[in-house]
């Protein structure tokens, strides 16, 4: 592995750009026009892939793969987002003869089923919220929908990242709710197969992180919580979770199995609900996620080198090693190996949306930025001074990583590194974040998975501005100030 | 407008926007150029369904017919704009029917930018 190739933008691609780099490695960016973005320093050469629009450029496998060949590359990773868990990219760096950094097309294939997949779960020991079967006949949904009871959740059987689900509460609207979730699954993945979940009120999302080798050993990186998200997407997230001590062994070996069975090779990110101090499994992301920086905050570890260690075949405590751990006992006997974590670390996803007009995206060009930094902190960037926002992609500016000894010295630092941060040319979800930060619920962990969109309405409704425009010292600013009246708007994940 | 041209008709426009301006001309050898805010357009009797989002505009799959003459109900979903991978519903406040359509299907819309004219008729 001497040359990687990275077809990803924003934060993703500067994050799998810095662990090359410091690896020795030799960067290749593909981007799409007028979209390189600060990863671009790192690379020795830049490609463009094609048109702003994703589908034309970070989502086409043939550009991607030839662009790869084109450039020299021997390796590439894809990120997150984009071609992440696409078993056609995988499956077209084999034929090529590049190493693909992820998982073997065969267990993408059978992850990306997520009906399929909660049946592997059932078969690995963890309960489901649902039936595990999925269906294109509306009729056979509904039956499906009478089978689990409501409050239910549909959702697209190809789905994942928030796309293509839709709650239903009453019977009344399930019918509609069937048709419109079928739609959009349609729109959104392509295919109109859905299945259901019971939809557990006042849950929290918590996730396991794997890391597992060729030579079938794996090891537990850590937990993390994520509750916090608005429209099913993570807005704050840290590591630990707290998780009661036997539920967690019982999932870490479930989940174990289910990988095993799949065949994963890689990093990969179990996702559970928790309620009523019991874990329901939601689904696997195999692939670096977003929130892995707090996971690495607090195990030491660079999860993209463990990533392109088990992609070049290395055994687990070589990964481990090439990832920065300092060893010490070695992993022991247990299944899967766990490795201790250090004190704990907060993520703040930093974007440019309008929270007060129910989390409106808003384009427009980013004039000014000041980051923070100081004792604790890390920025993973997406964006610099002068960038454009478009609205060909999703509305992360950077993400802002604090640690702790505790949970309390990690919140303290997030909190200040909030305050020195200011962005100026867009509205951003900073004064949000900030509330957010120093609020009871929050401090004291007493908030579910509906909190923060809760919040964010009660607040609007607070300053008496149901409307967007901010609130008033971010009026007049670029973004902030909408011409001509208009509904609020609704919103939906396409 | 070439493609350059857009280009900085785009960002003129965001500028606009941040100073908060209702005007903008600039004048120089052989050209003029105005901006003017788009509200200042609206027609009286009639009313402008603006996009609250930049983003791609796309009207069937809100389910209507875009074309002059099409009916538009109070508290429908007109338009469906995708930015950030968010699906921005446009609902209408005002019954009546299309006049003209400002941005076609499929084109990108500025934030603030009429997407429709429709001539307001009164509640059956």
């Amino acid at each position: 592995m001497k040359r990687l190739f990275i077809p990803n933008r924003g934060d993703a691609a500067l994050r799998v750009a810095r662990a090359a780099r410091e690896m020795g490695l030799e960067v290749v960016l593909g981007h799409a026009w007028g979209d390189r973005g600060p990863a671009a320093r790192l690379a020795t050469a830049t490609i463009t892939l094609g048109p702003e629009n994703p589908a034309s450029s970070y989502m086409d496998p043939a550009r991607v793969v030839s662009a790869a060949l084109a450039t020299g590359c021997d390796a590439l990773h894809p990120g997150y987002g984009f071609l992440a868990e696409s078993p056609e990219l995988a499956e077209a760096c084999r034929w090529a003869g590049i190493t693909f950094v992820g998982p073997a097309p065969e267990a993408l294939e059978l992850l990306g089923e997520k009906a399929a997949t909660l049946r592997l779960a059932r078969d690995a020991g963890l309960e489901i919220l649902g039936t595990g079967e999925a269906a294109r006949d509306p009729g056979e949904v509904l039956r499906a929908l009478r089978r689990i009871g409501l409050p239910a959740l549909i959702k697209a059987e190809r789905g994942g990242g928030g796309r293509g689900m839709k709650p239903v509460r009453g019977w009344e609207e399930a019918e509609e709710a069937v048709r419109l979730a079928q739609a959009e699954a349609r729109l959104a993945t392509g295919s109109s197969s859905v299945y259901v979940e019971r939809l557990l009120e006042g849950a929290r999302h918590v996730e396991l992180q794997f890391l597992r080798t060729a030579s079938g050993e794996a090891a537990l990186l850590g937990t993390r919580d994520c509750t916090l998200q608005r429209r099913f997407q993570k807005v704050l997230e840290e590591a630990p979770a707290e998780i009661p001590e036997g539920e967690l062994e019982l999932a870490a070996e479930g989940a174990l199995r289910l990988l095993e069975e799949a065949g994963l090779v890689g990093l990969a990110t179990v996702e559970f609900l928790l309620h009523g101090g019991r874990l329901f499994f939601l689904e696997v992301n195999p692939r670096l996620q977003v929130e892995h920086t707090v996971t690495e905050e607090v195990t030491g570890l660079d999860l993209v080198r463990a990533q392109l260690g088990a992609a070049r075949g290395l055994g687990l405590e070589e990964c481990l090693g090439l990832a920065g751990w300092a060893g010490g006992g070695g992993l022991g006997s247990r299944r899967p190996a766990l490795l201790p974590e250090r004190g704990a670390a907060l993520e703040a996803r930093v974007n440019a949306e309008s929270a007060e007009a129910g989390f409106l995206p808003c384009a427009g060009w980013v004039t000014r930025l000041r980051l923070p930094g100081g004792p604790g902190v890390r920025v993973d960037e997406a964006i610099e001074a002068g960038s454009q926002v478009t609205p060909f992609y999703d509305p992360l500016l950077f993400k802002v990583v604090a640690r702790g000894r505790d949970r309390e010295e990690a919140l303290g630092r997030l909190a200040r590194a909030l305050e020195e941060t200011e962005v100026v040319g867009v509205e951003t979800n900073l004064p949000l974040l900030r509330e957010v930060l120093t609020h009871p619920d929050f401090r004291e962990r007493r908030v579910s998975t509906s909190w923060l969109e809760e919040f964010a309405a009660s607040r609007s409704q607070v300053g008496g501005r149901p409307h967007p425009g901010g609130p008033p010292e971010r009026r007049g600013r670029a973004g902030a100030d909408r011409p001509a009246p208009f509904p609020a708007p609704s919103l939906r994940s396409p | 407008m070439e493609a350059g041209a857009e280009e900085v008709a785009r960002a003129l426009l965001l500028g606009l926007r941040a100073l908060g301006a209702e005007e903008l001309e600039v004048r120089g050898e052989g050209f003029r150029l105005v901006l003017r805010r788009a509200r200042e357009r609206q027609a009286p009797g009639g009313s402008l369904i603006v996009s609250p989002v930049s983003g791609r505009v796309s009207y069937s799959q809100a389910g209507i017919a875009a074309e002059p003459g099409g009916r538009v109900r109070k508290g429908q979903t007109v338009a469906v704009v995708e930015s950030m991978k968010v699906a921005v519903e446009v609902i209408s406040e005002v019954e009546g029917r299309v006049v003209k359509v400002l941005v076609p299907e499929g084109a990108r819309a500025e934030a603030g930018e009429p997407l429709l004219e429709v001539e307001v008729e009164e509640e059956a």
